[in-house]
C-alpha cells in the first residue's frame, strides 16, 4: 500500500461535540460515546479504505481551546502540533456554535488543513434554525460539512471531501483573519521575528505569535530554552504593553474578544432561527432534577434504583443459566467415562467458567444503567449536584464521574480521572475509585449473600456493600487531600449539555460489546485459570492417603463415585492451592477465612471474576455429597462458614486490590512507583482492618 | 438582594440572583481558570443568565446563549457583571404552566 495513498486525519473538537459518534460511523468502531465532556480520554486509531485511500482516522480527547488545561487536553494539543495530521477535520456542535467555532479560529491559527463537520445537524433542523453553509465557508475560509452521527447524514459526503482534499480535486481555500488589522499588524511584527528559525521551526510561526502574545506559560516555557527567545521577549513584552494600554484591556481578553466578535458577525450573516427560543426541555428536566430540596434525594434514588434493578431483575436469566449449566454438567458426567478428562472438564471448566457466566445477566443491567447515566447528559448534573460535598472532601464535582464508572469497571474509571486538572486530585481521586465495587465483583456478593441471607433482605445488603465502598472510597480521598495533597485545589467550571435520548441501537451495541469482552474473558482467561486452579487443587496428592482409598475402592467397588469425592475432599489441603491456603491462614484467621477462602482471593488478585470461579472449581473438588448442588448451598451447608464470614468476605472483596489491570493502569496514569506501592498496600490493609472489625463485630452480635 | 441587583452597579457573579440577566464586564480570574473562563465564552461582553444554584448551595449554573455552564461561587467571585434586568423567558416561565413557550431573547 502506497504511503500517498494514505490520509492521516485527525478530529478534533470541543468536548461532547460529538467527534467520537462521528469516528464510530467513519471507521465502524465501538468506542465509548457519552453525553458528558471528558469521556474520551486518549487518542484512538481507526483505519478503512474509502475510494482507494486508506484513512487513518483518530480520535482525540476534547478541547475547549489550543492552550491545554487538564491532561486529556494536552494529549489532543499536542497530537495536532506535534504529530502533523495531513488534515484536522474540526468536529463542531452546530447547535452552540458561539463557543465551538472558538477552537475554529485557533485551529485557523495554525493554518493546518483543516475541514469543519458542522455536527448534530439533526437537532439544528429541530430547532428549526438554519445555517447558510455557502457564507459561513466563505467567512471561515475552511471547507464546511453538515452532518449527523446519529442520523448518519452527511458522513459519506465527509468522507469524499477528505478524499477529495487530499487529491487536490477541491482547492483549500486560504483563512480568513479572524482579528482586526491592527492586531494582525501586529501577529505579523512577532511572526517575523519567530520565524528566524532559532526558536521552534517544527511550530506554526503565526500561532507561536499569538500565544506570546496571549502571554501562554506553557508556549513560553516551550520557548524558554531556545536561543532566539531573548530577541522575541522584548518585542512580545512592548506588543503586550501597547495593546494593553491602547485598548485597556489584558491582551488575552483582547484577542479573545476580537474572536469572539468576529464569530458573532460571522453567525448574524449565516445563521437564522426562526422560532422564538422557547424553555427547552433540558430546562424543564433540570427544574425538577436540579432542584433545591428534591435535587439530592433524587439522585440517591437514582443509585438505589439501579442496585435493585441488577440484583432483582438480573435474577430470572441467572437462574436459567445456572440450570444450563447444571444440565450440560449432568449430560457430560453421563457420557463421559470416569477420568482426569471428566474432572477437568466438570469440576475445573463447567464450574470455572460456568460459574463466571451465570452472571452475565447483573453485569449486563449494571453496565446499561451506567449507560443511561452517560448517554442521557444526567452524569455532568450528578457533578453540579455533588460539588459542594466533594470539594469538602477537597476534591471535585468531576471525580464523582469517574468513582460512577467504578461501578461498572476500574480500569476505564482510572483511565477518567485525566479529566481532573491537578495531580493531588486525580490520584486522591484514583485511589478512591477502587472501593467503588466494580462489575465484577458482584458476582462474589450474589453468591455470598444468597448463601447467607435471606432473599428479602438481599437487596438491602448488596446496597449496603456498596454504600460502604463508597463511604470508604471517600473517606480515602479525603485523607490523601489532607495529607498528601493539602493546598491543591481545582477550580469547578463545567459545562451541563442538553439531555439527549439514548439510542436504543447504540446502547443495544455498546452493552453487546461489553457483554462479549465478558463473554470471551470467561472463555480466555478464566478458562485457562480455571484448569490451572485445578491442577493448583488437585495436585500433588498425598500418598498415604491415596493408597487408603485405593484399598476402600477395592473394597467397596459400587461406591467408587462417592470415594473418589471423599478423596478429593480429603487431599485438597495437600494440594498446591492447597497449601497456600493453608500458609495464609494465620494471617486471615482473625477475619474467618479459612485455606479455602484464601485461595481464591489469593486468585482474585488476578481479576475478580476469578474468585467465583474458583470457588467453584475448588468446592466442585471438595464436594463430598454425589449431587453437586450449587456453589451458595455448599457454602451454606458447610460447617466452617457462617453469615459473620460471609459479611468479612464481601467487604475484603470491596475493597482490597481489584486486579492486576488496574495496578498496570494506576501506575501508568500515576506515573509513580511509591503512589502504585501505596495504592495496593492501603487497598490490602484497609481490607484487612474492616474486614477484621467486620467480623468480630457480627460474630459478637451471633451472625 | 433583588432590589439591590436592579441598581445599575456591577457586582461579583457570585452574587447575582436566580433569573437575571448580566453584562460580563470584568474576568479578574488568573491563571489557567482564567484560560478555561475564556475559552468557554465568559468574556467581557457577553450576556448571562443566571439559571440556579445546585441543591447545596454551590455551585451556580448559567446559561450564555444556548450553553450551560457551571462555577463555584469561589470562581464567581472573580467575574464582575453588570445588571441587564430580569430575563424575560425566565419571569414567564416562573409565572405560567410548564407547556407555554416563550418569546424574548436574553
Ligand atoms: N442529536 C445528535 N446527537 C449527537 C450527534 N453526534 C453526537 N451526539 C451525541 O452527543 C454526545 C457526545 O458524543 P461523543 O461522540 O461522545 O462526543 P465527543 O466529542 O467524543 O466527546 P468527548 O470525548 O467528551 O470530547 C452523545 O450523547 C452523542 O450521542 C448528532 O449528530 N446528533
Ligand atoms: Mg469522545
Amino acid at each position: 500500500m502506497a504511503t500517498a495513498k494514505t490520509i492521516h486525519v485527525a478530529l478534533a473538537g470541543n468536548p461532547n461535540s460529538g467527534k467520537t459518534s462521528v469516528f464510530n460511523c467513519l471507521a465502524g468502531a465501538n468506542q465509548r460515546v457519552g453525553n458528558f465532556s471528558g469521556v474520551t480520554v486518549e487518542k484512538v486509531e481507526g483505519s478503512f479504505q474509502h475510494r482507494g485511500y486508506t484513512i487513518r482516522l483518530v480520535d482525540l480527547p476534547g478541547t475547549y481551546s489550543l492552550s491545554p488545561y487538564s491532561p486529556e487536553e494536552k494529549v489532543a494539543r499536542d497530537y495536532i502540533l506535534f504529530q502533523k495530521p495531513d488534515m484536522v477535520v474540526n468536529v463542531v456542535d452546530a447547535t452552540n456554535l458561539e463557543r465551538n467555532l472558538v477552537l475554529t479560529t485557533q485551529l485557523m491559527d495554525l493554518e493546518v488543513e483543516l475541514l469543519v463537520v458542522l455536527n448534530m445537524y439533526d437537532e439544528v433542523e429541530k430547532q428549526k434554525t438554519t445555517i447558510d453553509i455557502e457564507q459561513f465557508e466563505h467567512l471561515f475560509g475552511a471547507h464546511t460539512i453538515p452532518v449527523s452521527a446519529v442520523t448518519k447524514f452527511g458522513i459519506r459526503e465527509l468522507l469524499d471531501h477528505i478524499v477529495d482534499i487530499k487529491s487536490g480535486a477541491i482547492d483549500t481555500k486560504k483563512y480568513k483573519h479572524t482579528y482586526t488589522d491592527r492586531t494582525e499588524e501586529h501577529i505579523r511584527r512577532i511572526t517575523e521575528l519567530v520565524g528566524d528559525r532559532t526558536l521552534r521551526p517544527e511550530l506554526p510561526d503565526r500561532w507561536l505569535a499569538i500565544k506570546l502574545i496571549e502571554n501562554d506559560p506553557d508556549v513560553i516555557s516551550l520557548l524558554q530554552r531556545s536561543s532566539g527567545w531573548e530577541k522575541v521577549r522584548p518585542a512580545m513584552e512592548s506588543i503586550r504593553a501597547d495593546i494593553q494600554k491602547s485598548n485597556r484591556m489584558e491582551p488575552d481578553i483582547y484577542l479573545m474578544e476580537e474572536r469572539s466578535a468576529f464569530i458573532r458577525g460571522a453567525l448574524q450573516e449565516t445563521v437564522r432561527n426562526t422560532e422564538a427560543e422557547a424553555e427547552t426541555l433540558t430546562e424543564k428536566i433540570d427544574n425538577i432534577l436540579l432542584h433545591r430540596v428534591l435535587g439530592l434525594p433524587l439522585f440517591l434514588f437514582f443509585m438505589y434504583l439501579i442496585f435493585q434493578l441488577t440484583f432483582r431483575l438480573g435474577e430470572y436469566p441467572m437462574h436459567w443459566i445456572e440450570s444450563f449449566f447444571h444440565m450440560i454438567s449432568q449430560a457430560l458426567s453421563a457420557v463421559i467415562p470416569d477420568s482426569i478428562v471428566k474432572s477437568v472438564l466438570l469440576d475445573g471448566v463447567i464450574a470455572g467458567v460456568g460459574g463466571v457466566l451465570v452472571f452475565l445477566p447483573n453485569i449486563l443491567i449494571l453496565f446499561l444503567c451506567i449507560s443511561v447515566l452517560e448517554a442521557t447528559g444526567y452524569m455532568a448534573r450528578v457533578a453540579f449536584v455533588i460539588d459542594k460535598l466533594m470539594h469538602r472532601i477537597g476534591l471535585h464535582g468531576k471525580s464523582f464521574i469517574p468513582m460512577i464508572t467504578g461501578f461498572g469497571c476500574t480500569v476505564p474509571a482510572l483511565m477518567a480521572a485525566r479529566t481532573l486538572r491537578n495531580r493531588g486530585d486525580r490520584i486522591a481521586t484514583m485511589m478512591a475509585v477502587p472501593f467503588f465495587s466494580c462489575g465484577a465483583k458482584l458476582p462474589v456478593y450474589t453468591v455470598i449473600i444468597s448463601a447467607f441471607f435471606a432473599p428479602g433482605i438481599a437487596g438491602n445488603v448488596l446496597f449496603g456493600i456498596y454504600l460502604f465502598g463508597v463511604l470508604i472510597g471517600l473517606i480515602s480521598a479525603k485523607l490523601m487531600k489532607s495529607t498528601a495533597f493539602r493546598d491543591e485545589s481545582e477550580p469547578f467550571v463545567m459545562e451541563l449539555p442538553p439531555y439527549r435520548k439514548p439510542s436504543a441501537r447504540s446502547m443495544f451495541k455498546q452493552t453487546g460489546f461489553r457483554a462479549w469482552m465478558y463473554i470471551r474473558k470467561a472463555g480466555t482467561v478464566i478458562l485457562a485459570a480455571s484448569i490451572i486452579i485445578w491442577f493448583a487443587g488437585t495436585y500433588p496428592k498425598n500418598q498415604d492417603v491415596h493408597r487408603r482409598y485405593e484399598q476402600l475402592r477395592q473394597e467397596q467397588p459400587a461406591d467408587i463415585a462417592k470415594l473418589d469425592r471423599l478423596e478429593n475432599a480429603e487431599q485438597l489441603p495437600y494440594s498446591v492451592a492447597g497449601r497456600i491456603g493453608k500458609f495464609l491462614e494465620p494471617l486471615t484467621r482473625p477475619l474467618g477465612f479459612d485455606w479455602r477462602l484464601n485461595i481464591a482471593l489469593v486468585n482474585g488478585l488476578a481479576a475478580k471474576e476469578i474468585v467465583v470461579s474458583t470457588m467453584g472449581t475448588i468446592y466442585a473438588i471438595g464436594d463430598t455429597e454425589s449431587d453437586p448442588s450449587s456453589l451458595a448451598e455448599s457454602l451454606r451447608n458447610d460447617p466452617a462458614y457462617s453469615p459473620a464470614t460471609g459479611l468479612a468476605f464481601m467487604v475484603f472483596v470491596l475493597l482490597y486490590i481489584p486486579c492486576m489491570a488496574s495496578v498496570a493502569v494506576f501506575s501508568r496514569e500515576s506515573n509513580s512507583k511509591k503512589w502504585t506501592v501505596i495504592f495496593v498496600s492501603y487497598t490490602l490493609v484497609v481490607a484487612w482492618i474492616f474486614s477484621f472489625l467486620v467480623y468480630q463485630g457480627a460474630s459478637l452480635l451471633g451472625m | 438582594m433583588r432590589t439591590e441587583a436592579l441598581k445599575n452597579e456591577p457586582l461579583p457573579l457570585s452574587d447575582a440572583v436566580i433569573g437575571m440577566r448580566y453584562l460580563v464586564t470584568v474576568v479578574s480570574a488568573q491563571g489557567v481558570i482564567r484560560q478555561r473562563m475564556l475559552d468557554m465564552g465568559l468574556v467581557p461582553g457577553a450576556r448571562l443568565v443566571v439559571v440556579r444554584f445546585a441543591p447545596l448551595g454551590d455551585p451556580i449554573e448559567i446559561r450564555i446563549n444556548r450553553f450551560f455552564m457551571s462555577l463555584r461561587k469561589e470562581e464567581a467571585r472573580q467575574v464582575e457583571v453588570l445588571p441587564l434586568g430580569p430575563c424575560p423567558r425566565r419571569e414567564q416561565a416562573t409565572g405560567t404552566g410548564f407547556m407555554r413557550r416563550f418569546r424574548g431573547n436574553c
